[in-house]
């Protein structure tokens, strides 16, 4: 009996040796030789390049399983369902899009493969990459891809015009995104205080998409204002400023203090006017 | 009968361990030796009878991507119990356009699910196989409507000639998009067969333009007799829908017929006349220049409106009186017709004309205007242009700014600057900054330098101001100026 049971051992162990000799130690020799991913904004479309070393004389069937490729709103991770393959052009619109529902072909020496790459979340991700040979792992590495948050500035300015007893002020503004990653659904307030009794007496509010690095105007409509101010030294002109919505009129005595205020998640920005300026004096 | 003892079964102990073995090793190869894509096939295949229709359809997805390797599986498939796993395998197949798959495609198209038949018929048509054909035809007696539908595209596909007749008859039926997806069948069959049923289209109030359009790709040979005849037709959707065909035949000998209808009784006819005429080769267009002119004078403004655009499209000078009077119309599409021609007529005196349009009240007046200046091309329009980039209107501005830059006159460049440090719309700020690229010189590859490093720029502008210096630097023309125009008059 002991005999038995020190030769099924013996021939267990044996066959857990061979069995992880297969797994890790007989495949094909390819290495993940170097992976890049520069930052990518929220939203945006960023990309991971492999370099994949086939140390071998012949072609290889590899798989690539490319784990937190993309990561939702929610924060679900989910692997790449495809993956790009290097050619000449520059733009990703124009590469190859191979599956990864199906092998890669690597040639003997180094093969580029580019990983799409997608999130909704600012953080710092960690990307796993698994390059496999029908069941064998044959090499994996990890690389920590950047998604900076947006980094927003609000820009208030005005022009000023007369119209008949009054003076009317424009108020035109941006939402501007000095980070690689773009903002959506910005809410914005409009907060009009009359400095004179200290009440609110215009408020408004809206939301605005801003992408990265770029800015977006907060007036709706070509060649109008986002807000109107009038000053009336005799009485309301009566102009409607259609299609302004955001107008507030008042008389010669007031002062108007013009904030607005943008919020996104956890960034919150604000930019101010006064109206008339101080130096105009009343 | 030997009983075995339970000493002899010990007595096999090694043998046993060796089974065991055996077993082991037999399931451990059967495990980690499967083709991984076999199982992918597997578990996709699985995928397609999924509930949830972002799994069955990612499913498909991943079938068609994987190929060849698929198509086993999938053929296989088309037997599965469950109807959406047939009607999803039939739809792959089609995707991936394997012709193996013809004939187990043909074997479902009596399939008791209508998706099934639908799928299967419409990915025979992607496949191509013109064993199809017959088959197809059968299915045209389907009694639901998406089948029907789905097989008429499938025979378009085809392209067979044996299809044109049944697919003529459904011509006739009350379903009108059957009727539109068999037009463009029989379109795509291309068949001399189909002029006749096309020509009956052309009565026809909903198809009849897009009949007279397919007539059109025809040889003139094979339908202009016949199109000829209709402008008799007592049906004015008749002749106008002739007109059409015969204006897109682009035949010379067309001219006489459509002279003829510009004396017609119906407005749309004469209107229809009227612009194909103006889409004549110049040189084939001068037995049309009097009519035309006469037809600025029609009753009705939609006919003066297309006489001007015409006169305009063959360039003829004689029109730029009448054309001058029509810049007071107070219908403004007729004013805004008279002004395109005179543009594309060209020459100092329809300039002239054009200039005190610039005050128009109407910013789509300004803007066209702005457009048919710079078409005419004479430095004259630079100081007038310069003056608009501060127009009210943000599209006169972005016009004006265009058109500085395809006048190409240098001057613009300080302006064009200037007015880039208060324009606040976005795209007028582009056309501004494409201006500049297309004046050059230092000035302007400065100002560009400017804001393509600008972040407080709106992006798509940056990104113009960094491709036109990239332009620049790859040219070497930083200095250059991209005029091709010559000036009548300075």
């Amino acid at each position: 009996m002991k005999k038995d049971v020190l030769i099924t051992l013996s021939v267990s162990f044996l066959i857990l040796v061979l069995g992880l000799f297969w797994y890790y130690g007989t495949g094909a020799d390819v290495h993940i030789a170097d992976m890049t991913a520069p930052p990518v904004g929220v939203g945006s479309r960023g990309q991971l390049d492999i370099v994949l070393q086939n140390n071998g004389s012949e072609p290889v069937d590899v798989w690539l399983e490319v784990e937190n490729a993309f990561v939702d709103e929610t924060g679900k991770s989910y692997s790449t369902s495809r993956l790009i393959i290097s050619n000449e052009s520059e733009s990703l619109w124009n590469a190859e899009l191979v599956s990864l529902q199906k092998p890669v072909k690597l040639l003997p020496g180094n093969n580029s493969v580019s990983v799409m790459l997608g999130y909704q979340l600012p953080g710092e991700y960690e990307v796993e990459v698994k390059v496999s040979e029908d069941s064998r792992l044959l090499d994996k590495a990890a690389l920590v891809v950047e998604v900076p948050p947006p980094e927003l500035l609000l820009k208030l300015e005005y022009e000023k015009e007369r119209m008949e007893t009054s003076d009317v002020y424009g108020i035109f503004g941006y939402l501007i995104n000095h980070g690689l990653s773009s903002a959506r659904d910005v809410s914005t307030n409009l907060t009009v205080i009359n400095e004179r009794t200290g009440k609110t007496v215009f408020t408004s509010s809206r939301t605005y998409d801003v992408r990265g690095n770029d800015k977006s105007a907060l007036w709706t409509w070509p060649d109008y204002p986002y807000a109107i101010v009038e000053i009336a030294h005799e009485g309301p002109s009566g102009e409607s400023y259609m299609p302004v919505q955001n107008v507030v009129i008042g008389g010669s005595e007031d002062r108007f203090r013009i904030n607005v205020t943008s919020t996104w998640q956890d960034q919150v920005v604000s930019a101010e006017l006064l109206l008339p300026p101080e130096e105009e004096g009343r | 009968m030997h009983m075995i003892k339970r000493y002899e079964l010990l007595s096999c102990g090694h043998a046993k361990l060796l089974l065991l073995l055996i077993l082991l090793a037999g399931t451990c190869a059967g495990c980690l030796g499967q083709d991984p894509l076999e199982a992918r096939v597997e578990n996709l295949v699985r995928g397609i009878g999924d509930e949830d229709p972002s799994i069955s359809c990612a499913s498909v997805d991943g079938l068609v991507d994987i190929g060849e390797p698929a198509v086993d599986s999938l053929i296989k498939a088309l037997k599965d119990e469950d109807p959406q796993v047939r009607s999803l395998a039939a739809h792959a197949l089609g995707q991936m356009k394997t012709q193996r798959a013809a004939d187990p495609l043909l074997e479902i198209l009596d399939d008791h699910s209508p998706e099934v038949r639908m799928n299967a018929s419409y990915s025979l048509g992607l496949i191509g196989d013109t064993k199809a054909v017959e088959p197809l035809i059968g299915l045209l007696e389907d009694e639901d409507e998406k089948v029907f539908l789905y097989t008429v595209v499938a025979l378009g596909r085809l392209g067979d000639p044996r299809a044109v007749e049944p697919l003529a008859e459904i011509l006739d039926s009350d379903n009108d998009d059957l009727r539109r997806e068999a037009m463009h069948s029989l379109e795509g069959i291309g068949d001399p067969r189909t002029v006749d049923p096309f020509l009956d289209l052309l009565a026809d109030e909903k198809l009849g333009t897009s009949a007279a359009y397919t007539l059109s790709r025809f040889e003139s040979e094979q339908v202009f007799g016949k199109l000829t005849a209709l402008l008799d037709s007592r049906n004015p959707t008749t002749r106008t829908n002739a007109i059409i065909a015969l204006g897109n035949l682009r035949d010379p000998a067309a001219v006489p017929f459509l002279l003829e209808m510009l004396d017609d009784r119906t407005p749309e006819v004469r209107r229809e006349a009227a612009f194909y005429l103006g889409l004549l080769e110049p040189e084939e267009a001068a037995p049309a220049e009097q009519p035309l002119i006469n037809a600025l004078e029609d009753s009705e403004t939609e006919v003066q409106e297309a006489a001007a655009r015409s006169l305009g499209g063959i360039g003829s000078k004689e029109a730029v009186p009448p054309l001058e009077e029509l810049l007071q119309d107070k219908n403004q599409n007729l004013q805004v017709a008279a002004v395109k021609a005179l543009g594309e007529i060209g020459g100092p005196e329809a300039f002239d004309s054009l200039i005190p349009l610039l005050e128009d009240e109407d910013w789509f007046v300004r803007e066209k205007v702005v457009g048919s200046l710079v078409e005419i091309g004479d430095l004259r329009a630079v100081d007038p242009l310069i003056s608009l980039l501060g127009d009210e209107s943000y599209r006169v501005r972005r016009s004006a700014a265009k058109g500085l830059g395809k006048l190409g006159d240098e001057r613009a460049v300080g302006p064009l600057l200037m007015a880039l440090e208060t324009e606040r719309e976005r795209d007028v700020r582009a056309a501004e900054v494409r201006a500049l690229g297309d004046l050059g010189g230092p000035e302007a590859a400065e100002g560009l330098r400017r804001i393509s490093t600008d972040m407080d720029e709106y992006r798509s502008v940056r990104a113009v101001a960094e491709e036109i210096l990239g332009k620049f630097e790859d040219g070497g023309e930083a200095n250059a100026s991209s005029s091709s125009f010559s000036s009548s008059s300075s």
